[in-house]
């Protein structure tokens, strides 16, 4: 059975902002200014409409978490922006639930000198090559030493997509492992959290892999997912 | 009428400083010397005052009938004790001294820090520019005014709604702000309101001496991008956008300007496309100057000069706008949901001075920045 996409409100998810960012302060992997971040975006979720919301971090204002060490000893801060984050109830659960989608997590060096790894997020413009929603590596982040920017923009690797908790969460697993095993892995609170967003992000990605696995004659997964194949389903 | 008592064992200063502070309105005429610990709490009890202000030291001038021994903080404590068994006569309790006092003795004792709600220089009551003095007999006014509030809420409100009642917020709208670990510092182990002085202290110290989820005037200029010296600027900006709408007015909001950050958010996200917070400083300027039909002035980097910058809040030492990039984190044991860091713009790091006389600290995260800024590593953009 494929799982049903299901949009929260704009109030729903102004609370799950709240909850994830308090969450993550509590366990010591958020500063309170990437607190501060995801709350300012909670509070202008409030004046959005239900079914139809979206939300916007600055990159200049991020979700920052705290700082982490590279194996040559570099301090880096993971920050994640938001550029637009825009849902709508989509018609059926094949749909993509998303009018725009653009979020970006870097890895941001103390050292100017040092290339941050940055992964962007977002959907195919129109006529873009790639998949409809897709992970790039790199793009602008260096400037003034824009020599450090990664000149190559593909791959664009199939993706589903993920909101900015979904990606809080990326970061707290991966980087505050042992912290995000302890007192989140388990948690209710935090689980709900998660599970609400994935049930916006990927019911359409699984109907999408579940169609292209279990018919037979169907595009395959990357066919079925490239840019020229949404041109009139695009949200 | 309202009544204080000023405690000084120096009588002239009694009586002088007494006087003056009788003229914000509040009776300081009723004489309490300091002669034991225990005689001032029987006064105390008898008299009754809405306000305690003391002096440090209680222990210099040696007479008979006086201890001689103990100072603000020893007298401090025994009345917090008092005040437990007596709540209805919870009162303030304000520290006056000189700057060498406080710089030289209350300063290094930490464990008295709590005992008072408000600490001033005797300058300040002293001082011939009225607006000085004006400010501290208002906040001493305001401090009466909020012990009242308080007791009356707490008396009349159940525990369960006794934020949201002292922040004078409507359930549905308290809903929405984040203030996870604020009700366990107001409300007991056994689920009763804690002491007046309590609540006082934490709503004081942790909601509205720092921004979080209330902002302060210098705080909302920073998130909007406007000079602080532009205050025609920002009134006729707060006139137009209708900005009396996000002020608060729970308890401490007769002296404590401050507006809810919750409310000015969602402003900012009507009224803009785009969070300000991603927008430079002189862009932010151009939308309000073009939306409102204003001539706002830009805020200016203190430390690049320039309005090129994303102003993110006011310093915590000079209350300037200042950049995320551009400043170091106020250090801050007590993190939570409710309040913000403060942050320390470079240019107060690099004059020292003035960060050190507030003895605001710096994380210790930040502290090989502040190295820099000082040996000249970290330079202003353009030297």
């Amino acid at each position: 059975m494929v799982a049903t996409t299901v949009v929260p409100t704009h109030k729903e998810m102004s609370k799950a902002l709240n909850s994830c960012g308090t969450m993550l302060l509590n366990t010591r992997i958020l500063t309170p200014e990437g607190f501060a971040a995801l709350s300012e975006a909670a509070d202008k979720l409030q004046s959005k409409t239900e079914l139809a919301w979206d939300y916007s971090i600055p990159i200049q204002n991020p979700v920052s978490f705290l700082p982490c060490v590279d194996r040559q000893g570099r301090k880096f801060i993971p920050k994640i922006g938001v550029k637009e984050i825009s849902v709508v109830t989509p018609a059926n659960s094949e749909a993509i639930p998303f009018k725009k989608w653009d979020i970006a997590l870097t890895l941001e060096f103390e050292d100017e000198s040092v290339h941050c790894p940055r992964w962007h997020f977002d959907m195919a413009n129109l006529d873009q090559p790639g998949p409809i929603t897709h992970l790039q590596y790199g793009g602008y982040k260096h400037a003034p030493h824009n020599h450090l920017d990664s000149s190559v923009q593909q791959p664009r690797w199939f993706t589903p997509p993920m909101d900015v908790i979904l990606l809080c969460e990326v970061v707290a697993a991966n980087f505050f492992q042992e912290i995000w095993i302890q007192s989140l892995r388990q948690e209710r609170r935090w689980l709900a959290l998660i599970h609400q967003s994935q049930k916006i992000c990927y019911p359409h990605y699984l109907a999408q892999l579940s169609k292209s696995i279990g018919v037979s004659g169907a595009n395959v997964l990357l066919d079925a997912s490239w840019n020229d194949q949404w041109a009139d389903r695009r949200p | 009428m309202t009544k204080g008592i000023f405690i000084d064992d120096d009588e002239d200063q009694q009586r002088v400083l007494s006087a003056l502070l009788s003229q914000g309105g509040i009776d300081f005429s009723e004489i309490v010397p300091p002669t034991t610990i225990s005689d001032v709490s029987k006064r105390v009890l008898h008299i009754v005052p809405d306000i305690i202000v003391m002096d440090y030291r209680l222990d210099v001038v040696r007479k008979e009938g006086y201890d001689s021994d103990f100072r603000a903080g020893g007298l401090a404590q025994v009345l917090r004790e008092l005040f437990l068994e007596h709540p209805d006569n919870d009162a303030p309790i304000v520290l006056l001294s000189t700057e060498q006092n406080i710089r030289n003795l209350f300063a290094p004792d930490k464990t008295s820090h709590d005992l008072f709600d408000l600490w001033f220089l005797k300058a300040k009551l002293q001082s011939p520019e009225p607006g000085s003095r004006d400010d501290m007999l208002s906040a001493l006014g305001g401090l009466v005014t909020a012990y009242s509030d308080i007791k009356q809420i707490t008396d009349n409100v159940d525990s369960e709604h006794l934020v949201r009642s002292l922040l004078k917020l409507e359930q549905y709208e308290y809903a929405t702000i984040p203030t996870e670990g604020l009700k366990p510092l107001l409300v007991n182990a056994g689920g009763e309101p804690e002491a007046t002085h309590l609540i006082a202290r934490q709503i004081l110290k942790r909601l509205i001496e720092k921004p979080g989820i209330l902002l302060d005037e210098s705080t909302l200029r920073a998130r909007l991008g406007i000079s602080e010296n532009d205050h025609n600027g920002f009134s006729a900006l707060t006139a137009a956008a209708g900005f009396d709408e996000f002020l608060y007015d729970g308890v401490f909001s007769s002296h404590w300007k401050r507006f809810w950050r919750h409310r000015f958010n969602q402003w900012a996200g009507e009224t803009f496309d785009y969070p300000l917070s991603g927008i430079i400083g002189a862009e932010r300027v151009g939308l309000l100057n073009a939306k409102f039909d204003l001539e706002i002035i830009p805020a200016v980097s203190r430390w690049s000069g320039t309005s090129s910058e994303f102003f993110v809040t006011a310093c915590r030492v000079c209350d300037g706008p200042t950049e995320l990039r551009y400043s170091v984190a106020a250090f801050d044991p007590r993190i939570t949901a409710f309040s913000e860091r403060g942050r320390i713009c470079y240019d107060c790091v690099d004059r020292q001075e003035e960060l050190e006389r507030k003895q605001i600290r710096i994380e210790e995260a930040d502290e090989q920045i502040v190295r820099d800024i000082r040996s000249n590593i970290i330079k202003r953009p353009g030297e």
